[in-house]
């Protein structure tokens, strides 16, 4: 072999197979080929600046591949694509690498469930994490796994909770430096949340912040008796860090039991809540509770989208937060200072806010026994559904529920460890997961994508759908806009105006949220639906 | 009695359109709904619910519309132009309160006498019945399969849904009416619809699917296309024809 060979060799090898430095993850947002966390980048836009695909050139999109699951778990998982390969969960826990040009399979690693793990919602997976040549994967049963992102092959295995208590772990992991950080699913179980962080090398656990405090941690004073041992305050879906702040932004699940907040008089800290922690202590720098003393399980479970922006003004450092209660919060996330919160959807829970920010609450919104009618209903206004925000158009695109509502009744609260502890019931007029759709009145809430501009909170533009939406949102530098729905279509509109340019009927509910990347300069977008991903790109 | 599965409306909204609503299996308990006739309706409609300064509602007949979603936007907002007034009534009162009114009309319906099923069977055969309805795979399938019409509603349900059947149209049953850009009519039951387009099928039991784009108009029926055979059907034929559906259990 000679040494030219070697050097031409080395070169075109090198790019391709270089790790994914923390370096690398800091800077996401300027290596569009590639999608390389969960919501593209630390600031969590989910927007790719890859621009081929335009507003001129949409209908032009074809598929270029599928991959076919061979699980029928609800697919909930949005993928990573680096340089070149693609890496996605098939639920519950397996992960598969593909070349993301073809979709053809280098590996599949296989993960086999131990003994039976209780959850709410489907045996759910929502994606991977990397970091150098190792990818992540928090596995339903309660473990963080690291894998050889080459191989498919296990490195460690950390034991993170335990699923016979009604923990589970379903989660995109976060990369930060070099840590691994997650926390556990199991809110309606009537666990203890926490966000923890796991050296990416060993495993081993570096720092863990509870997000229900105990006796000797700040906020334990919103908690009375020992209501706070079940007090839920999960954590399903990842959250996002600034660097220069050096803190991880996250939002914490409802406080246990759902829906019978009596047997947990206080405010419930840090349940439905968005925290902010010093990434290399776990130390909580600040939190602002979206709904204090929660009795909807209106959890913050939303991706805290980062924005540096003028705010009456002044530039500042601002967290825009679409809440499933039906407001768009903008926060400053220096401090978690509240600067607005205006209403997106329906509501009729909230009369208004107070200095603070804190929100005064109906007081006829409460559940009761016989039942209080509360807009939006529990599945939320918006929930964990990918939002997007495009820098382009400076406007915040989510998936929502409109004039949605729920029957919220408390019932009997008894603690069972590992069983369900939700405290009352829920009845609704909307069917979920029910086909042929027959679908509700409109009056019964509706389904839409819609494009806020965050500095007023005001809709610019809206999409409505016939049947309600769970779809991610993605935006990208050609002012397209992606998303999918339950009814199966996936759809291109245009960014600004809301426009459909494309739409395809993919015959399974979309969930997920969409990315884009490249490969050889062709770019693509890809999209979990129904039981396979689906990757197109434009007709040559 | 039975649930009210369909359409009991409950909302705290004050506009006008209550939201029908499915969501509630919920056990009627007649008393709580007598008490909350007597606490709010008995002054005017009367404590048996025969009228006074009020109209009767024992004739289950309502001037203002006899649908649930009527009579619940009655109770909770009142009628104009009328002394009625509305009543803040919790979404649990209003569905107690709601199938009460609903139980005086029915009680006023005159029981049939005991029918004979065979002259029923044959009266179904012979008569509209069957250019709509299927039982146990023969007549048409544009109406509901009646099939197990007796394993799901009781002889009073049976008689009300002959003589009233606008009052409670499932989802399953609503109608499509299009009308193509080449100016065709399709009228026929939906199946399933979507944001783009509708699956359904029509009155020659044919399977058709329709892109709304391509549709010059697009009406969704939330009525019953059967007429009342109130007045039409001699007493002793209703009888008859109930006591045949009633003993239409399905396939086991």
């Amino acid at each position: 072999m000679n040494r030219a060979f070697v050097a031409a060799w080395l070169s075109c090898w090198i790019p391709l197979g270089a790790q994914v430095s923390y370096e690398r993850l800091l800077h996401a947002d300027q290596e569009p080929r590639n999608w390389l966390m969960y919501a593209g980048s630390y600031k969590s836009w989910r927007y790719s600046p890859l621009d081929q695909i335009g507003t001129g050139n949409a209908q032009n999109l074809e598929l270029k591949w599928v991959y076919q699951l061979d699980s029928m778990d609800k697919f909930e998982a949005s993928p990573l694509v680096v340089d070149g390969v693609m890496y996605f969960s098939q639920p519950p826990s397996d992960v598969i690498a593909v070349d993301a040009k073809t979709g053809r399979a280098f590996w599949t690693y296989r993960y086999t469930l131990q003994g039976t793990v209780g959850v709410c919602c489907g045996r759910v997976n929502r994606g991977l994490a990397i970091l150098g040549d190792t990818l992540f994967l928090a596995a339903l049963d309660g473990n963080l796994v690291a894998l050889d992102a080459k191989t498919g092959r296990e490195v460690w295995k950390t034991r993170v909770v335990d699923p016979s208590l009604g923990y589970s772990l379903t989660m995109a992991p976060l990369v930060v430096k070099d840590k691994v950080i997650i926390g556990p699913a199991g809110g309606e179980y009537g666990i203890r949340g926490f966000l923890a962080a796991f050296d990416a090398r060993t495993g081993k656990e570096v720092w863990r912040f509870n997000t229900i405090p105990g006796p000797d941690e700040t906020g334990h004073e919103s908690w009375t008796g020992d209501a706070w041992q079940r007090g839920g305050g999960s954590i399903w879906l990842t959250g996002s860090y600034d660097p220069e702040l050096n803190l991880i932004i996250q939002g914490v699940g409802n406080p246990s039991p759902d829906w019978n907040a009596t047997v947990r008089p206080g405010d419930n800290l840090y349940a439905s809540s968005a925290i902010a922690l010093d990434a290399d202590t776990g130390k909580l720098k600040w939190h602002y509770q979206f709904v204090p003393h929660d009795a909807w399980d209106w959890d913050a479970m939303q991706t805290p989208v980062m924005v540096d922006a003028e705010w009456q003004g002044q530039p500042r450092k601002l967290l825009y937060w679409a809440h499933r209660n039906g407001v768009f919060y903008v926060l400053d996330r220096t401090n978690g200072k509240f600067l607005s919160g205006k209403p997106f959807a329906k509501v009729n829970w909230l009369e208004g806010f107070d200095e603070n920010g804190r929100p005064k609450v109906q007081s006829d919104s409460l559940p009761t026994a016989e039942g209080a009618l509360v807009y939006p209903g529990v599945q939320g206004a918006t929930n964990w559904y990918g939002p997007s925000y495009s820098p382009r158009t400076g406007l915040f695109y989510l998936s929502i529920w409109a004039d949605y509502y729920s029957v919220y009744q408390e019932g009997a609260a008894e603690y069972v460890a590992g069983r369900r502890y939700n405290g009352g019931n829920i009845r609704q007029p909307l069917a979920f997961n029910r086909r042929p759709m027959l679908l509700p009145d409109e009056e019964q809430g509706y389904g839409a994508l819609k494009a806020i501009d965050p500095k007023t909170g005001e809709t610019v533009w809206q999409v409505k759908f016939a049947d309600l939406t769970e779809g991610g949102v993605l935006s990208t530098a050609g002012d397209v806009v992606f998303t999918g729905n339950r009814e199966g279509y996936f759809h291109a509109f245009d960014a600004r105006e809301g426009k459909l340019l494309w739409k395809v009927s993919l015959g399974g509910y979309i969930a997920a949220g969409p990315v884009s990347y490249s490969v050889d300069g062709k770019q693509y977008v890809a999209v979990a639906a129904g039981h396979g991903m689906f990757v197109f790109g434009l007709r040559e | 009695m039975r649930s009210l599965c369909v359409a009991v409306l409950l909302t705290s909204c004050v506009r006008a359109q209550a939201p029908p609503e499915r969501l509630f299996n919920a056990r009627i308990d007649p008393e709580q709904g007598r008490k909350l006739w007597s606490a709010n309706c008995a002054v005017c409609h009367g404590p048996e619910g025969k009228g006074g300064r009020g109209p009767d509602l024992t004739r289950g007949k309502f001037r203002h519309g006899g649908t649930d979603d009527d009579l619940y936007r009655a109770m909770r907002n009142g009628i104009p132009g009328t002394e009625m007034p509305g009543f803040p009534l919790s979404g649990v009162e209003s569905i107690q309160l709601l199938a009460y009114v609903r139980a005086l009309g029915r009680a006023a319906i005159p029981a049939p006498p005991d029918g004979d099923a065979a002259r029923g069977r044959e009266l179904f055969a012979s008569g509209e019945c069957a250019r709509c309805h299927r039982v146990g795979g023969t007549g048409s399938r544009t109406g509901p399969d009646l099939s197990d019409a007796g394993a799901r509603l009781s002889p009073p349900d049976l008689l009300a849904s002959l003589l009233r059947p606008d009052e409670r149209v499932l989802p399953a049953n609503w109608y499509v009416r299009a009308v193509t850009r080449d100016g065709r009519t399709i009228t026929g039951r939906r199946m399933n619809e979507d944001t783009y387009s509708v699956q359904l099928i029509d009155t020659r039991d044919e399977l058709v699917s329709l892109v709304k784009q391509d549709l010059r108009e697009y009406e969704l029926i939330k009525k019953s296309l059967m007429p009342s055979y109130e007045g039409k059907l001699t007493r002793e034929q209703l009888g008859d024809l109930v006591a045949y559906l009633a003993s239409l259990k399905g396939t086991p």
